[in-house]
């Protein structure tokens, strides 16, 4: 394994770090005021409208409790802040030098979830059942961890990615995508070809063999769907958007996206008022409170509203790109493109799903969905780019 | 180069945010306004159907009905099934069928079974646990009072279907609603339906009421009085039906046919007054039981309803059979021939029982091939000679082939055509029914069409075979029994034409006030000169002088009461046995300026022989009738020759 060849350094570099002498505060107040304040405000402010959105879409779905879905959000953001805190206490540097721990536990944790110990939820083997009736989904730390660990094989090999090397990676890419797609996780696997894509794409391979690999991963997909390796409601969900004019009755994923995009016009300039959505109330659209919580914001708040969403999401990825280039070291540079990629595809296919420009798969859209371990990943996403911000000078 | 990829995705959704939330915003509103909305209607109590006299033929009413609403479980309904169908003497795959059947809304409780005894009622409120989800309301349903009757009339009523949807969109029918199918049920619908309770709910997503919008009450529907007499309905139905089934067993007397009885598979039988339209009785045999359709008929049993083997019951043949009238057609035949001159009254005529005409000669029969001798007009049309009338028709043809020769001669020689026209033929009588048939009357046109792709000429033209056809009312000619009734009525009282009237007024809800009077419809004028109408009368009153020597003389053997007028027809069909066709006026003279009833009586017997033999003996029961005798003796058929 090419990665272990790192090891032999570990001794000489951790010399060369200083003393661990501020680590002794929660988050000591040289790193506090090295964050990117921006990039968490519009994280922070992502995750309020979020939960005040999950609220509303989800108030009718349990009768008995209309918080139920937030409080379970809520517990999620305490975990994440905890991971947040505890990933700036770490110099991201020292993740270089657990980069294969990190791939292992991916691995690991995808293989285990496909054992009788993970459980299956909509026709996905995908969760590992927490105590309190809590779940956990490795396929979304899984998006962290191949970040960290294929960043820190690209970081080795700088400047030096021959074909050998491409294969290397591809072969160390498809392991987890493999045992994704055995859950079966189509859309994870979308958001894991596109990191790799990303980091390649920062690491400097040349155009001709991006342009190959993102060939064959889109042969891949649309060989994964005509060859039967789907169940027929995925190869619905990803067909929908271009048949939606054909009139027939709409069942499913057409069903779903049909509603998603009605709801969203319905909002209209100013929206319907928070809360005051009458289909996001009356739950007309599936999934609301997770995969297609960009409607309740269409619907209730209106242009105005998505657009500041928008607004939003765009300074996290500017933020995020310009932690990229501001990076000290090439190992920062490659973390961020990857969370760039990540962010960027799902956001775009997210939100274009609800609208109907893009196929529906299932993913969440990020800081805003209902769902605790896609939470949980985003918040340690950011916490990787606020390290390489904060140590931009060290 | 990531930049420039990430500014384009994100131009990309705030185009379509652009174009989802403020271009075409509106569209969307609508659309997940239907989303949420569920009107809901209850239909009110429809209006009665009354006879003139008052009496009711319809109405609707309530009756205790076992519904079992929606929502049960499967377990539940598999172990209720079994026990309600004992309990309701039906089958499981009854119940079974109308549970899952897509008429019902999913939104209401599906009803079971109608009209359930209260003592059932009881037992089946008293163990719910036995029957988890039924329930028992009371709805209404149309009744008969005094029996099914006239169901090609009064039509009935059913569950509206898609294409009466659309085009009653504006009225807010309800999924589930009932809607008059046919007759005047369908003529009268936006009388007698009312307007319903209207409820729009607004619904979550899965369909649970959240709040109720609106809830307008239900306003019960008018009652129609018809023109229709009940008595003479019912004695006019079975009047036909003892006819036919009688000339049934008749064998038929025609010498190469003389192992064969006559089929009498159908026919129909109208009264009307004479003095306005109205439709005294109208029937149409075969026919089907009304009663069968008040909550959904069977698909089987409405295919054969409609199929070749029971002859077509739904087929109204009043307005929807088109006969050849036979000899009964004389009396526009002459009405042509005297007002054109080419026949006086007192001209006498050899009949020889044939006439030869053309060049080589062709020999026109009798049909009965029997001599009458000297006859004038009246004769003629007692004794129903064809040769006068076949003179008729070749001397019109004459003035027609020579029509460039003398201004007028075309309107002489289409002078049957020109009056058939006066009478309404050819037209619908706008009695309001739908589907009435026009029938046809020929003419050169007609024939021009009609052998378009004919490689022989001679087939376009009108040949003197053709006006004597017409004169005698057979070849191409075709009317509905209803457009004869309406005919000889305009020619009874005096030259008015009056659409065939089926009501006289709408009353409101329980007959309390009138609301609207339906007065009589002129739908055209029909003038014959007085002494035209005398001589011509004379003839019909001779037809049918009790005992006398006309073609109806016999059937009216004995009879007594008013005077009747009529003539018989026997037309003959290619390929089928002859029509047998009687009209009557009763009462032809009525007195000057009095009040008198005049009626009109028409019967046609598909396959039934001789007019006089079944059609008048039918006729003249439903005479009887109209002279006041509730119940006349039943129908003897009588041996006469063809006419």
């Amino acid at each position: 394994m090419a990665l272990t060849t790192r090891s032999r350094n570990r001794s000489m570099r951790a010399a060369a770090y200083a003393p661990s002498t501020r680590r002794r505060t929660l988050l000591d107040a040289e790193t506090t005021a090295r964050l990117d304040w921006v990039l968490i405000g519009a994280c922070l402010s992502l995750v309020v409208v979020g939960l005040v959105m999950i609220y509303s879409a989800s108030q009718a779905i349990v009768e008995e409790d209309p918080f139920f879905f937030v409080k379970r959000q809520a517990v999620a953001l305490g975990v994440a802040a905890i991971l947040f805190i505890l990933l700036m206490r770490l110099d991201y540097r020292k993740l270089r030098d657990f980069s294969l721990v990190a791939y292992l536990v991916t691995v690991g944790l995808l293989f285990l979830v496909l054992t009788p110990v993970g459980s299956n939820a909509k026709g996905s083997q995908a969760w590992f059942q927490l105590p309190f009736g809590l779940q956990f989904q490795p396929s979304e730390i899984a998006k962290f961890g191949l970040i960290v660990a294929l960043a820190g094989y690209v970081n080795e090999h700088r400047g030096d990615i021959d074909p050998w090397r491409l294969t290397v990676i591809i072969g160390l890419a498809l392991v987890p995508l493999g045992l994704v797609q055995l859950q079966p996780d189509l859309g994870t696997n979308m958001v894991l070809i596109c990191i790799v894509l990303g980091l390649l794409a920062v690491g400097g391979v040349k155009g001709r063999y991006l342009g190959a690999i993102a060939l064959l991963g889109i042969t891949g997909v649309y060989a994964v769907i005509s060859l039967g390796i789907l169940k027929q409601y995925q190869v619905d969900r990803l067909t929908t958007p271009y048949e939606s004019a054909s009139g027939k009755r709409l069942q499913g994923a057409a069903y779903n996206q049909d509603q998603s995009v009605k709801t969203i016009g319905t909002g209209g300039l100013t929206g319907q008022g928070l809360f005051k959505g009458p289909q996001t109330k009356l739950g007309f659209v599936p999934e609301q409170q997770t995969d297609f919580i960009f409607t309740a914001v269409g619907e209730e708040l209106g242009f105005f509203g998505a657009a500041v969403i928008l607004a939003l999401f765009g300074i996290v990825l500017w933020r995020t790109w310009r932690t990229a280039r501001l990076a000290r070291d090439y190992y920062g540079t490659l973390v961020c493109g990857g969370v760039l990629a990540m962010f960027t595809f799902m956001i775009f296919e997210n939100i274009g799903m609800t609208m109907g420009i893009m196929p529906v798969t299932g993913i969440p859209l990020p800081f805003m969905s209902y769902g605790g371990s896609a939470l949980i990943a985003c918040a340690a996403c950011i916490a990787l780019v606020n390290n390489v911000y904060a140590n931009r000078f060290s | 180069m990531i930049g420039v990829i990430v500014i384009a995705l994100f131009s990309a959704l705030f185009a379509r945010l652009w174009f989802l939330q403020v271009a075409t915003s509106e569209s969307f509103a609508a659309e997940t306004r239907a989303n949420r909305i569920r009107v809901i209607t209850e239909p009110a109590v429809r209006g009665s159907i009354l006879d003139r006299n008052g009496a009711v033929i319809v109405e609707d009413k309530l009756v205790n009905s076992v519904q079992v609403r929606r929502g049960i479980t499967d377990p539940e309904r598999n172990a209720m099934v079994p026990r309600l169908a004992k309990v309701l003497g039906v089958t499981e795959r009854y119940i079974n069928r109308r549970m899952d059947s897509v008429r019902y809304s999913p939104y209401q409780p599906v009803p079971v079974v109608d009209d359930v005894s209260l003592d059932t009622i009881v037992f089946i409120k008293e163990r719910p646990e036995l029957f988890p989800k039924v329930n028992a309301v009371r709805r209404s349903i149309r009744v008969y009072p005094n029996g099914p009757i006239a169901p090609h009339m009064l039509g009935y009523v059913g569950a509206i279907n898609a294409h009466e949807q659309k085009l009653h969109k504006a009225e807010g029918y309800g999924p589930e609603e009932v809607i008059g199918k046919e007759g005047v049920e369908q003529v009268f619908e936006t009388q007698l339906r009312g307007s319903p309770r209207v409820r729009k709910l607004e619904v979550d997503s899965r369909g649970r009421l959240v709040r109720v919008l609106s809830d307008r009450i239900a306003n019960a529907g008018n009652d129609v009085q018809l023109t229709m007499d009940l008595n003479i309905q019912r004695i006019t139905e079975d009047s036909l039906q003892q006819g036919m089934k009688a000339a049934g067993g008749v064998k038929n007397p025609n010498e190469k046919m003389r192992f064969e009885t006559y089929k009498a598979n159908g026919g129909a039988a109208i009264v009307i007054d004479a003095r306005d339209g109205s439709v005294v009785a109208m029937s149409s045999e075969p026919s089907f039981d009304v009663t069968k359709f008040t909550d959904g008929i069977p698909a089987e049993e409405f295919k054969l309803l409609n199929s070749p083997i029971s002859n077509y019951p739904l087929l109204d043949r009043v307005i929807q059979g088109q006969y050849a009238p036979g000899s009964t057609w004389k009396l526009f035949t002459a009405i042509a021939a005297l007002e054109n001159g080419i026949v006086t009254p007192d001209e006498v005529i050899q009949d020889r029982g044939f006439v030869e005409f053309g060049n080589p000669p062709q020999k026109f029969k009798n049909a009965s091939e029997e001599r009458h001798g000297a006859v004038t007009l009246t004769t003629a049309i007692a004794v129903s000679s064809d040769v006068y009338f076949y003179i008729q028709g070749f001397r019109m043809w004459r003035a027609y082939s020579a029509r460039d020769v003398k201004p007028g001669n075309l309107a002489k020689g289409y002078g049957v055509q020109r009056v058939a026209h006066r009478f309404g033929f050819s037209k619908p009588t706008g009695i309001g029914l739908a589907n009435e048939l026009r029938g046809r009357i020929p003419d050169q046109k007609f024939k021009l069409k009609l052998n378009k792709n004919n490689p022989d000429p001679f087939t376009r033209e009108w040949l003197p075979g053709d006006s004597a056809a017409l004169a005698v009312g057979q070849g191409d000619l075709l009317v509905t029994p209803m457009q004869m009734a309406v005919g000889y009525a305009a020619f009874a009282n005096g030259g008015t034409r009056y659409a065939p009237r089926l009501a006289t007024r709408i009353l409101s809800p329980g007959g309390e006030s009138i609301l609207r009077e339906l007065p009589p419809q002129v739908t055209g004028k029909a003038p014959v000169k007085q002494e035209i109408r005398d001589q011509i009368m004379a003839g019909l009153i001779g037809a049918a002088q009790p005992g006398g020597i006309g073609t109806a003389g016999r059937a009216f053997n004995g009879y007594g009461g008013i005077e009747v007028a009529g003539k018989t027809g026997t037309a003959e069909v290619y390929g089928k046995q002859d029509t047998s066709v009687f009209m009557a006026i009763v009462n032809p003279q009525p007195a000057l300026g009095g009040d008198e009833p005049q009626y009109v009586v028409a019967v046609f017997v598909e396959q039934g022989g001789n007019g006089g033999s079944v059609a008048a003996p039918i006729a003249r029961r439903i005479v009887e009738g109209l002279n006041g005798d509730p119940n006349p003796p039943g129908v003897r058929l009588v041996q006469t020759r063809k006419d």
